[in-house]
């Protein structure tokens, strides 16, 4: 099979041929921000021939010689047109200019966009910030990830959490990138909300299948986002105020057209805002000398671009981010004739990451893109509590402190460089070559304990220990190759093929995963698609809940753990309804192997000791169907989707099964997902936006029967206690869910600038959706019987009843 | 640590609303209940009852008391076992060490049951080291209402001497793995009663999940069980230490001659093991988020626990 893929794979890149004529190249930008854009057409109305720019902006088209009349076109952009005799190679770099709202933009000819109908690329979307920005979100914060959700094939958890459930795989099998660096952990406070701050974001692309070559490690997903690049002629900024968090974001040049900026600051400060209340608190417990404490979240991202030359440019992107738990109490000193103590206790959780990356983008020639990157990501769960008393005594005089301090840290660390280049020999041909490597570490939980003591003549260090599991080191690699090639007119294939190693504990795995798109064009806006992809992934998250936690650990494949692999094949129709509206169908059948979860009453908080036995090795399959009309430009934008899907699991390998080796459903098995998201822009001033969700109810699992327990021989359980017993996983369905979120926005122009008023509803008919089912038990007195009567039911809780938000912005 | 997380948790939850909703799922039939434990050289027992919808408005369980439950051993039948009172059954024969023991049931109404458990045979004791201090003494004291002298007056009851108890327990592990352990410490006044069990540290045995830090520290080992995962083949110097409490009773009431504590090494079967393991932490569980923790049953057809334990037992004796 391998061979037979490797021989197709070289007679297609022997098509790679360089081509007769001339070759026209640049990159393609934004008029006032100088911003690149991704996936921008070029296209010659005489040869028929197009191009569509990479994801620096970058374009190169092939042309016989002679005369040629190139139209530049981005969606929301204003066509620019060149006419000119083609006789030798030449750069041409194209400055669109921001066509507002006209929506009779419509670029005639073939859009060659990579996700449009006449691309090979399915199973994509790409979402415009400005749309995501116009979704109504929770309290007012603007989630990349929570629109996502709304996308067809996306399930999202638990209720307002921000986990990615793609196609009937897990949380931890989406591999988010930021500038094209792994992400560890997307959320903060506890998963409500995401990491990326849509003021810094240019680009979000979703691939929920027939993955490019040049993606890997993940099994279900690949979110691929785009940091701004900044401003490159002039200076502008934003800054918002909401109900939980305020934003800042500045850029523009440094060097005119040569080097600019980008900043972006958010923060939550309920912490700031609780202040005053305990401070207040304080005052009325006469004991109490300091008190503070709070919860906040901050991101940072900031990016630097420069231009060398036409051929050169330099990009530095950093992001950190923070979630913090603080608590500070310190009592007064107590004091009397014989005595004065004081005691102080304190609590520093942090948790986050930080990412940094160094890419340079090269020019090799007209037909050759380079595109090199030196990054690193860490997260990292800090935590440490101490406790401090200090006694005095006078008669006899005496002194006393004990000082305990108890820490807690875990993480990850990579180290990455990777090259990709990009060849596109003619416009029906283009080849992108990568390599990759990376240096994991893995931290697992390591404790650190110090207990201190004090007195008149001696200075003791009781305990001063550090314990837990020594780092993890691991070695990963990616080769890959791809070839997108025109077979005539209707056929465009992308063939492809990822080469991955992963090499840790003296144990080495390696996995070759092909990769094949096809496309059938039927008429210039209506094609037929079909993929496959295998994926495998080398690390896992261990996390013992549905809801984020800090102490959630990835950890690397082990000897008896082995590297988790998918199968997927998905094909589907395309249809482009006049440029303005894309209409597409697909199906999907997944196949995932490897794939663990926790077994029967294992949990995991925070030390990965003994974490293989916690879990169980089996395999899952999903299958679905989906419909998403998705309209990206003009007074009405958003899309429509629709989801019928089905996820299961089979845990049945001796000694590892799990549901009595049965067949369960997966943990967000759904049925029926619908989601529909509009906005619409009523003139300058005022816009509206709403998103409704419906979906069938999430799965739990439920003790159907209750049983007498046995009393614990040689114990003090000697009675007989009632036990649950639970049939099989998941075996419960919710109540459906639904939620319609509602958003408007005021908008007026100032002296300066542009303020805006947001105020949105989010559950706007506040409907009770289940976060959690459980049996309940109570005892009520019966006045005709004169007994206690049980009563036994089913409670359902709900987080989210409709919750108004409004915020205030200002751009300049 | 993992409480302090949970709550923490909850609180960021805003405003929850909770409400009574509609069970819409099937409602499944009652399935036949199987316990019992097994000891060498004793009568058998097993408690039959059924299970109950989880909805049913009563407490109680129904004993189950016209089953007919078939004992093997070794795959061989050896006999019925008798019905008695309360949903009990009891055999006459008494297993020993190293028997495979099944037990299979019937009952009318409900499917056909089989359990089996290995009844193991104990560890090969090395050596036993005791160190005995005593701490201290103290007066047990009763405050009596004289309406005479309308006043309390008190009267000494009794006497605790307390003892500080450290032991080192060395046996050999067998070098087949997947052996199960669990120490007890009972305390007994005479023969036939005794007083309760007794709160010890155990220093140098250790399961590869005690690493678990964060987890709760009510339900680190509340039984005091351990697997051989890193011991195997091995020889163990289990330390073992606690406070002793004897009491010498002034008023007669209780017999002050034979007081004894009884340190227990148990060799327990795999599935007695993980019911213990599965029992604690589901008694201790209060995460809403994660899977239920599903009791361990190695009841076939039905739920239950049988099990199966051998003991080696070392007697302190206390005048």
């Amino acid at each position: 099979m391998k061979k037979h893929v490797l021989c197709c794979l070289l007679a297609l890149l022997s098509f790679a041929l360089p081509a007769a004529g001339i070759t026209i190249s640049g990159y393609i930008s934004d008029e006032e921000t100088g911003e690149t854009l991704i996936n921008a057409t070029v296209y010659d109305s005489i040869s028929g021939k197009g191009a569509v720019s990479n994801l620096y902006g970058f374009y190169t088209l092939t042309l016989p010689e002679g005369p040629v009349h190139l139209i530049y076109s981005y969606l929301g952009y204003k066509p620019q047109r060149f006419a000119f005799w083609a006789d030798s190679d030449r750069q041409l770099t194209v400055r669109l200019q921001s066509g507002a709202e006209l929506e009779e933009v419509v670029v005639s000819g073939r859009q060659h966009k990579e996700f449009g109908v006449l691309g090979t690329q399915m199973s994509a979307v790409e979402i415009p910030v400005a749309q995501i920005k116009n979704v109504p979100s929770l309290l007012g914060e603007n989630d990349v990830i929570k629109a996502l959700q709304l996308l067809p094939g996306v399930q999202s958890g638990s209720e307002g959490s921000a986990g990615l459930y793609v196609r009937g795989g897990g949380p931890d099998e989406n591999l988010l990138l930021l500038d094209g660096v792994p992400v560890y952990n997307v959320n903060h406070m506890f998963g409500f909300f995401s990491v990326f701050n849509a003021d810094a974001i240019k680009n979000v692309t979703l691939y929920k299948g027939n993955f490019p070559a040049r993606f890997g490690g993940r099994l279900s997903s690949v979110v691929d986002i785009r940091m701004n690049d900044g401003n490159d002629k002039s200076y502008h900024g934003n800054v918002s105020v909401g109900l939980i968090s305020s934003k800042f974001n500045f850029e523009g040049p440094i060097v005119r057209e040569k080097t600019s900026f980008n900043l972006s600051f958010r923060r939550t400060y309920a912490d700031l805002l609780l202040q005053p209340i305990l401070q207040a608190t304080k005052r009325g417990m006469d004991e109490l000398d300091k008190l503070s404490a709070g919860y906040y979240f901050y991101d940072f991202n900031a990016k630097i671009n420069h231009k060398f030359s036409d051929r050169d440019r330099l990009y530095l992107s950093f992001y950190s981010g923070d979630d913090a738990i603080y608590a500070k109490v310190r009592n007064k000193y107590t004091e009397s004739k014989t005595y004065k103590s004081t005691s102080a206790i304190g609590l520093d959780w942090a948790w986050g990451n930080l990412i940094a990356a160094l890419r340079w983008n090269h020019i090799i020639n007209s037909k050759m893109f380079l595109n090199t990157t030196a990054s690193y990501t860490r997260y990292r769960f800090d935590m440490s509590i101490g406790l401090k008393d200090e006694n005095w005594e006078y008669q006899p005089p005496s002194y006393l402190a004990t000082d305990i301090m108890m820490g807690y840290r875990s993480g990850i660390e990579d180290y990455t460089i990777k090259a990709d280049l990009d060849y596109t020999p003619n416009p029906g041909h283009t080849v992108k070559l990568g390599a990759n490597y990376t240096y994991h570490t893995f931290k697992p939980g390591v404790t650190v304990a110090k207990f201190r003591m004090d007195d008149d003549s001696v200075h003791q260090n009781l305990l001063d220990t550090v314990f837990g599991d020594s780092f993890v080191y691991a070695h990963e690699t990616m080769l890959y190759a791809e070839d997108n090639i025109d077979l005539g007119r209707y056929v465009k294939a992308n063939l492809g093929l990822h080469y991955s190693t992963f090499f840790v504990q003296r144990q080495f795995y390696h996995s070759l995963q092909p990769r094949l798109g096809l496309r059938f064009l039927f008429s210039d806006n209506f094609s037929f698609k079909a993929g496959y992809a295998m994926m495998n992934q080398y690390i896992h998250l261990l996390s013992n809940s549905d809801i984020s936690l800090p102490t959630d650990l990835w950890v690397p494949v082990t000897k008896r753990i082995t590297p988790m692999n998918s199968h997927q094949v998905s094909a589907g129709l395309f249809y482009n309804l006049r440029n303005l509206v894309d209409l597409s169908v697909e199906g999907y059948y997944k196949s995932m192997h490897n794939i663990l979860e926790y077994k029967d009453g294992a949990s995991f908080m925070g030390s990965t000791t003994g974490w293989e036995d916690k879990v169980s090795m089996g395999r899952g399959w999903s299958y679905g169907l989906e419909f998403l009309a998705q309209k990206s430009y003009g007074r009405y934008t958003g899309w429509i989707g629709y989801t019928w899907a089905k996820s299961e699991r089979l845990f049945d390998r001796p000694g590892q099964e799990l549901n009595n080796g049965k067949v369960f459903p997966a943990k967000y098995d759904r049925r029926h997902d619908l989601s529909i998201t509009a906005s619409y822009k009523l003139n300058d001033r005022i816009d509206f936006a709403a998103s409704w969700v419906y979906s069938s109810g999430n799965c739990a699992t439920l003790a159907l029967q209750n049983y007498e327990g046995s009393p614990v021989p040689d114990s003090y359980q000697y009675y007989f206690s009632s036990l649950p017993y639970i049939e099989s996983r998941n075996n419960y369905r919710f109540e459906s869910y639904q939620r319609l979120d509602i958003g408007v926005n005021f908008r007026k122009k100032l002296k300066r600038g542009t303020r805006t008023w947001n105020i949105s509803a989010y559950n706007a008919y506040n409907r009770n959706n289940p976060f959690f089912v459980y049996p309940s038990h109570s005892e009520r007195y019966d006045p005709v019987s004169r007994q206690y009567v049980t009563k036994r039911a089913l409670k359902q809780v709900s987080i989210f009843p409709l919750i108004p938000s409004i915020s205030y912005s200002y751009s300049f | 640590m993992k409480k302090a997380i949970l709550y923490l948790t909850v609180f960021m939850l805003f405003a929850a609303c909770e409400k009574e909703v509609r069970f819409k799922g099937e409602v499944t039939e009652p399935l036949l209940v199987l316990n019992g434990f097994a000891q060498p050289d004793s009568l058998l027992v097993i408690r039959l009852t059924a299970s109950r919808f989880f909805l049913e408005e009563v407490d109680s369980f129904v004993t189950v008391k016209d089953a007919h439950l078939r004992l093997y051993v070794d795959g061989t039948y050896k006999e019925d076992l008798q019905s008695q009172k309360n949903g009990y059954y009891i055999s006459s024969y008494r297993p020993k060490q190293g028997e495979v023991l099944s037990i299979e049931a019937e009952a009318p109404g409900f499917e056909s049951v089989r359990a089996e458990a290995l009844l193991p045979v104990v560890a090969e004791l090395l050596k036993v080291d005791t160190s005995i201090t005593l701490e201290g003494e103290l007066y047990d004291l009763s405050y009596d209402w004289d309406p005479e002298v309308g006043d309390y007056i008190i009267d000494t009851i009794g006497l605790y001497t307390n003892y500080q108890v450290s032991m080192t327990l060395s046996f050999r592990d067998p070098p087949t793995p997947g052996d199960y352990y669990r120490v007890v410490v009972k305390h007994f006044y005479g023969k036939e009663y005794y007083d309760g069990y007794y709160d010890f540290t155990v220093e140098n045995f250790y399961t590869a999940e005690m690493g678990d830090l964060l987890g709760p520290a009510e339900t680190q080992n509340e039984y005091q069980i351990y697997a051989d995962e890193l011991y195997n083949g091995k020889t163990v110097d289990l330390k073992l230490s606690f406070a002793a409490h004897i009491y010498r009773d002034y008023q007669g009431e209780l017999p002050n001659s034979t007081t004894s504590i009884q340190v227990q090494l148990q060799n327990i079967s795999p599935s007695y093991y993980l019911y213990l393991k599965t029992f604690s932490e589901y008694s201790n569980s209060i995460d809403f988020f994660s899977e239920p923790i599903q009791v361990f049953s190695n009841v076939s057809g039905g739920i239950g626990i049988f099990g199966a334990y051998s003991s080696n037992v070392i007697e302190l004796k206390f005048n």
